[in-house]
This record gives structure tokens, C-alpha cells and sequence, in this order.
């Protein structure tokens, strides 16, 4: 009897190499640099013009100051981002660097562009922006080393803190002017800090033609406090007060 | 006219309108103005639309937020978004399925924003 059993072993290592590397791949792809251009979905359909895409890099103010912007965008950002740029974009933002998008995790995403519109005839340029596919955050590259590119979003009884900082912030903490503090990790230059605070509630004039009473509670705001950055050893390091 | 020559007529009366004013989406869509300027402690509000987003362009002073306002006496849309600090823009989505008011506002103080709406 012939021994087949050293030419199903001798198989088996070309077999076993082959699943090894399909495995490898299917874990490296999503990380590796890609390099063919891309066109993501970032209209909003029958709302306003589609907007506009640049095949330019982010601006070097930008690389500078965020270390995500200076890795290669892989496999794995544009999946991620890719549903999150679907009608949320729209004609506001110009010139979309879609090869600097990036996936910031959490389903996030980081969205470098030419301009925004801040005024009727107005343009903000080289932005920084990013979404979570319902709301969009920008602001200039130029000013992301003192301020970040920063917002928030208030709900019944709770304030959500999302923004983009420079590199060298480790975290961020909210210091409410009452209650105790709250921190979160930065990664990716990104952060998102949920703080269980609004600001007092109010009663404010309702518009005319309102289907109920003439005044009306305000909604949520986020509460006086104050956003403060750290460093690695915790140290507060920004943001720069003021605008 | 005979019911062929009615049915082409009235066919490319439908085509001559679909042309003039194209998609039903596309048709509706439209921005304005809430506020571009100073910002008061109360809400200054929008004209009523099918609103598909609010916006704001923080400038000066505190906070500066939108928010959409059922016109039905159900309150408030959803969060309302604030900017702050150098320029930051804040957008918000909403379904386009629902008249609302665009509002701006900001925190408590004074401050001065650029907030639009748009259907």
C-alpha cells in the first residue's frame, strides 16, 4: 500500500499556507493604503446640488495638526465612512478631499474639505469637518491647534460634547460650574464626552402661529461649564479661550 | 378630438410640466435665512417648511444653536446643535417629512451666528 498519507500531509501544508494567508488578508486588507481614487455618495438628493469633491490632499495645516490626517487612508475608513456621508454633507461644504476621509470610530468620520459656507456670500476655507451621519461639525484648519474643531448637541437632560484636537490632547474634561466633572480618551484626534447635564430650563415666546401656548419651554442647551484639554500627564493644555 | 389625439395631448401636457418642474424632490428644495446677525436669548424663528436641515455659523459672544419646532404643539424636533470657538458650523438633519420652524438661539447670552434652514 503506497503511503498516502505523507502526500495528504505534503498537501496540507500548501493548503494550510493558502487558508493562513487568506486569513492574513482578510485581516490586513482593511488596514492597508488605498490608492484608487473615490467617489463616496455625498448629496442629498432632491434637497440641494450635489457637492463638490477635490482630488486634493488635505491642506499641510491640517496634517500638521492631526496625526489621523497623516497615516494613509485604508479599505477600512472608507467602508466606515462611506454610510455616514449619505445626505449629510450637502451644499454647505465645497470640495470634499474624499482621500482625506477617515473613519474616527464609533461610527464617526473625519471630513477634510476646501470650504463652508458661513454666510449668505460667504466661504470659510480649508475646513475640517465630521459626522456621525446625522449631524456635521466644521471649522478651519487654521485654528485647530488653539481651538479644535468643536460642537455639541443637547437632548432631554443630556449634553453630548463631540470635537476634532490637535495631537498631543490625551483627553478631554468637561467642568460643569455645578456637579462633578466628566473625561473622555482621545483617539484619533477625536472625542466624544457625554455629559448628563443641560442648562436650567426656561420658558421662551413661542412663533406666531404656533399650534399651542404663547410661551413655551426653550429646549435643552448645554450647561455653563467649562471644556478643558489634557495632555498625557493630565495637564490642562488648551483650548485657547476665546474665538 | 378624438380620444387618441386626447390621451396624446394630455400626455405631453404631463411630459411639458415634468420638464418645467422637474423632480417632485428636487422642486421643493429651498433655503432661507433664520438669522445672520445678533442672536437673543430667546428663539428667532424660520418660516414654516418641510425642514430637511438647520445650520448655524457661530461668530461671537456665547453659544449658538438651532433647532426645528413641530408646528403641531409637539415641541421640539430633536437635539439642538450649538457651535462655538473660530467659525464652527453645526448641522442637523431632519426626516423632510414634517412642517417645522426653524429656530436659532443661543445658550443665554448674547451672541452672533449665521443659522439657516433648509426642505
Amino acid at each position: 500500500m503506497s503511503d498516502n498519507s505523507n502526500w495528504i500531509r505534503g498537501a496540507a501544508l500548501p493548503r494550510r499556507a493558502l487558508v493562513a494567508g487568506i486569513a492574513t488578508f482578510a485581516i490586513a486588507a482593511p488596514a492597508l493604503a488605498v490608492t484608487q481614487p473615490w467617489a463616496p455618495d455625498l448629496g442629498r438628493p432632491g434637497i440641494d446640488a450635489p457637492t463638490t469633491v477635490s482630488p486634493a490632499s488635505p491642506s499641510e495645516t491640517a496634517r500638521d495638526a492631526l496625526a489621523v490626517l497623516r497615516r494613509p487612508q485604508n479599505q477600512a475608513d472608507r467602508t466606515a465612512a462611506a454610510p455616514l456621508l449619505q445626505g449629510v454633507v450637502g451644499s454647505q461644504v465645497g470640495g470634499v478631499q474624499t482621500a482625506g476621509i477617515r473613519s474616527l470610530g464609533n461610527g464617526w468620520a473625519l471630513i477634510p474639505a476646501e470650504t463652508v459656507a458661513t454666510g449668505p456670500d460667504r466661504l470659510s476655507r480649508d475646513q475640517v469637518c465630521f459626522t456621525e451621519g446625522k449631524t456635521l461639525t466644521c471649522g478651519p484648519a487654521a485654528s485647530l491647534r488653539a481651538h479644535g474643531v468643536m460642537g455639541s448637541e443637547s437632548n432631554d437632560g443630556a449634553t453630548t460634547y463631540t470635537g476634532v484636537v490637535p495631537d498631543g490632547v490625551a483627553a478631554v474634561r468637561f467642568v460643569p460650574r455645578t456637579g462633578s466633572s466628566r473625561q473622555a480618551v482621545v483617539e484619533d484626534n477625536f472625542f466624544v464626552l457625554e455629559v448628563n447635564q443641560v442648562a436650567p430650563p426656561r420658558m421662551i415666546k413661542a412663533p406666531e402661529g404656533y399650534n399651542g401656548p404663547a410661551m413655551i419651554p426653550a429646549p435643552p442647551l448645554p450647561p455653563a461649564g467649562e471644556l478643558q484639554w489634557l495632555n498625557a500627564d493630565g495637564d490642562v493644555t488648551g483650548p485657547t479661550p476665546g474665538g | 378630438m378624438d380620444n387618441y389625439s386626447g390621451r396624446r395631448c394630455a400626455a405631453v401636457v404631463l411630459i411639458a410640466l415634468a420638464a418645467v418642474l422637474g423632480p417632485a424632490g428636487t422642486a421643493m428644495a429651498g433655503q432661507d435665512t433664520i438669522v445672520n446677525g445678533n442672536l437673543y436669548p430667546w428663539a428667532q424663528y424660520g418660516p414654516r417648511h418641510s425642514l430637511s436641515s438647520v445650520w448655524t455659523t457661530w461668530f461671537s459672544g456665547d453659544l449658538a444653536c438651532a433647532n426645528a419646532l413641530n408646528d403641531d404643539g409637539s415641541g421640539w424636533a430633536g437635539g439642538s446643535v450649538c457651535a462655538s470657538w473660530a467659525d464652527t458650523n453645526k448641522g442637523h438633519l431632519y426626516c423632510a417629512c414634517q412642517y417645522r420652524k426653524g429656530a436659532g438661539f443661543t445658550a443665554g447670552g448674547y451672541g452672533t451666528a449665521y443659522v439657516r434652514q433648509f426642505w
